[in-house]
């Protein structure tokens, strides 16, 4: 479903932040995305979610290369990707239902549905009582529930979370990872960048993991015996 | 829906309005300025369309006024500033009223009675003492008008050398001359006036792009997050044509009521001034649907700027 083939980036003029980005995502796989702070986490969810472009290499989403796409078929394919932002991006001037409503409206669903859909939604990650409340009232880990609502609220064919259990206590931080394991089961693509070890522990998945630009797979199972290893010596 | 809006005293409470635009055009500073521009800017559309309606209408007038008419000047004073006699004149003026009803080409003749003179001169004086029991005051020469069936240069030349006969300084006006230099003034104000509505449409298109633009650079994040979420273009757009719509509606009207407030008190102004040199005018029904188009040719140019604008930029971005 996802294919990058020696995709590299650099900001401007600066050093290459991703280098030969060599991997394939199928449909329906759960990945982590890990590295450690300033690896470029970020930068490759930035080319998954088509907000900037690689300045080498192919990229395939859905079957289509990137490269060959107009304006139109790059909104349709963003429409098909949720995204939970690390600032999570929620715009000030509007309520968390409104927020969580927009991707909704976007795709030009009804208002009656939108209203059904959102406000379950929102009750289901705690927020019912806040639904008309503007973001900035709203503590950090009410405001990413609300980012995390708005991602998911489309049923999008693919995920990224970029460290969306960062700002939540891990009780919360559970209960989203189950909310995301549950879209995993209704064929949704995931991919959640965290360096949360624990989380990845819990949750074993699949591991894209990222080194100065560089990015290696890791199954569980390879991850496993990395640890094993690693305990031994 | 089973959600309840709050109301505006909630809002401090940090509780959203009802949602009426994904990025907040309405809110901010700098619509007051250009809504008043997008008004003024009517409110001179409107002038200078009725401007050029008017005087369209006004050389029309003039021109079927003075068409088939022409004039006979014949000065009552000789080449030495000496007064002729009466007698002469009268003379003279029979002599001339004879020979030119045998001409084919004239339908009727005759002369200007004093009082129809002083009627003729009356606006350029303000004042109806320009002739006396006695007759005119002034050396104001007599004057034949003619009512025309031909009115070719042949007709003219045949006329003038009968008067050459009979009064060798009477003169034949045939008007054209004046009604042609009355015309091409009338048409260089009627294409002014066309010139000052273009140029009005183009700032006003220039303003309404460059502040969608202007609002586009402000709520840039949000922009890009709607663009991200996957909206199309026109989408995006519709946000600030709505807004551009809304402006410039509330512009055409404070720009309608400014130029209602001003034909008013214009017409305050020269009421009692009956005696005017310019024709009466009654605006009918195609001057008023020109009137009208003014502010919705207006509103829907900004809708359209504003489109222009937004798109200009979002096809900039990925
Ligand atoms: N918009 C940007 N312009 C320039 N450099 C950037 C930008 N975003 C990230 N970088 C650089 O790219 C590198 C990777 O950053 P990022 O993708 O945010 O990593 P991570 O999310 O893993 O912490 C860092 O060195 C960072 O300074
Ligand atoms: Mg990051």
């Amino acid at each position: 479903m996802i294919k990058f083939e020696n995709v590299g980036l650099r900001y401007g003029v600066g050093p290459e932040v991703l280098s030969d980005i060599h991997f394939t995502l199928e449909s329906g796989s759960f990945h982590f995305l890990s590295g450690p702070s300033g690896a470029g986490k970020t930068s490759l969810m930035r080319l998954l979610y088509l907000g900037i472009r690689p300045t080498r290499g192919q990229m395939a989403m859905f079957g289509q290369n990137i490269s060959e796409m107009n304006r139109y078929e790059m909104a349709k394919i963003r429409q098909k990707i949720g995204v939970v932002f690390q600032d999570f991006r929620l715009l000030p001037h509007l309520s968390a239902f409104d927020n969580v409503a927009l991707p909704l409206r976007i795709q030009g669903k009804k208002e009656k549905d939108i209203c059904k859909n959102v406000e379950e939604l929102l009750k289901w990650v705690g927020l019912g009582d806040h639904m008309r409340r503007l973001p900035h009232t709203l503590s950090g880990g009410q405001q990413q529930r609300i980012a995390i609502a708005r991602a998911v609220v489309t049923k999008p064919r693919l995920l990224l979370a970029d460290e969306p259990t960062g700002n939540l206590d891990d009780e919360i931080g559970y209960k989203l990872m189950i909310l995301f394991e549950q879209l995993n089961k209704t064929g949704t693509t995931i991919v959640i960048a965290t360096h949360n070890e624990q989380m990845m522990d819990k949750f074993r998945h699949a591991k894209l993991v990222l080194n100065h630009g560089e990015l290696s797979v890791e199954t569980p199972r390879i991850g496993k015996i990395k640890k094993i290893l690693n305990e031994v010596f | 829906m089973g959600l309840k809006f709050p109301r505006k005293k909630d809002r401090s409470l940090g509780v959203s309005e009802k949602h009426t635009y994904d990025i907040p055009l309405d809110k901010g500073s700098g619509r007051i300025f250009l809504t008043a521009l997008i008004g003024l800017m009517v409110f001179l559309m409107l002038l200078s369309v009725s401007a050029a309606y008017i005087l369209n209408d006004f050389a029309k007038q003039w021109q079927t006024g003075l068409e088939g008419k022409w004039t006979i000047e014949l000065p009552v004073i000789d080449e030495n500033g000496e007064m002729l006699l009466e007698k002469d004149i009268n003379q003279t003026v029979e002599k001339i009223l004879s020979a030119l009803k045998e001409f084919h080409s004239v339908e009727h003749v005759s002369r200007l009675s004093d009082k129809e003179i002083s009627d003729l001169l009356s606006p350029w004086f303000e004042t109806d003492n320009i002739s006396n029991e006695n007759g005119i005051i002034l050396p104001v020469p007599v004057l034949i008008s003619l009512d025309m069936r031909q009115t070719g240069a042949r007709t003219a030349h045949d006329i003038r050398m009968e008067l050459e006969n009979i009064a060798p300084n009477a003169r034949l006006d045939r008007h054209e001359s004046w009604l042609e230099e009355l015309l091409r003034l009338t048409g260089s104000l009627r294409l002014v006036a066309v010139l000052v509505t273009l140029v009005i449409s183009a700032a006003g298109i220039l303003a309404v792009a460059g502040a969608m633009q202007s609002r586009m650079a402000e709520h840039k994040d949000s922009v890009e997050l709607l663009h991200l979420m996957g909206a199309e273009d026109t989408y995006i757009c519709r946000q600030f044509q709505r807004h551009a719509f809304i402006i410039s509606s509330q512009g055409a009207v404070i720009g309608l009521i400014i130029c209602a407030l001003f034909i008013y008190g214009l017409g305050l102004f020269l009421e009692g001034r009956e005696e005017t040199i310019l024709p009466s005018f009654a605006p009918n029904l195609t001057f008023w649907a020109a009137f009208i188009a003014v502010p919705f040719v207006i509103v829907g140019l900004s809708v359209l700027s504003a489109k222009w604008a937004v798109l200009q930029r979002l096809q900039k971005m990925l």
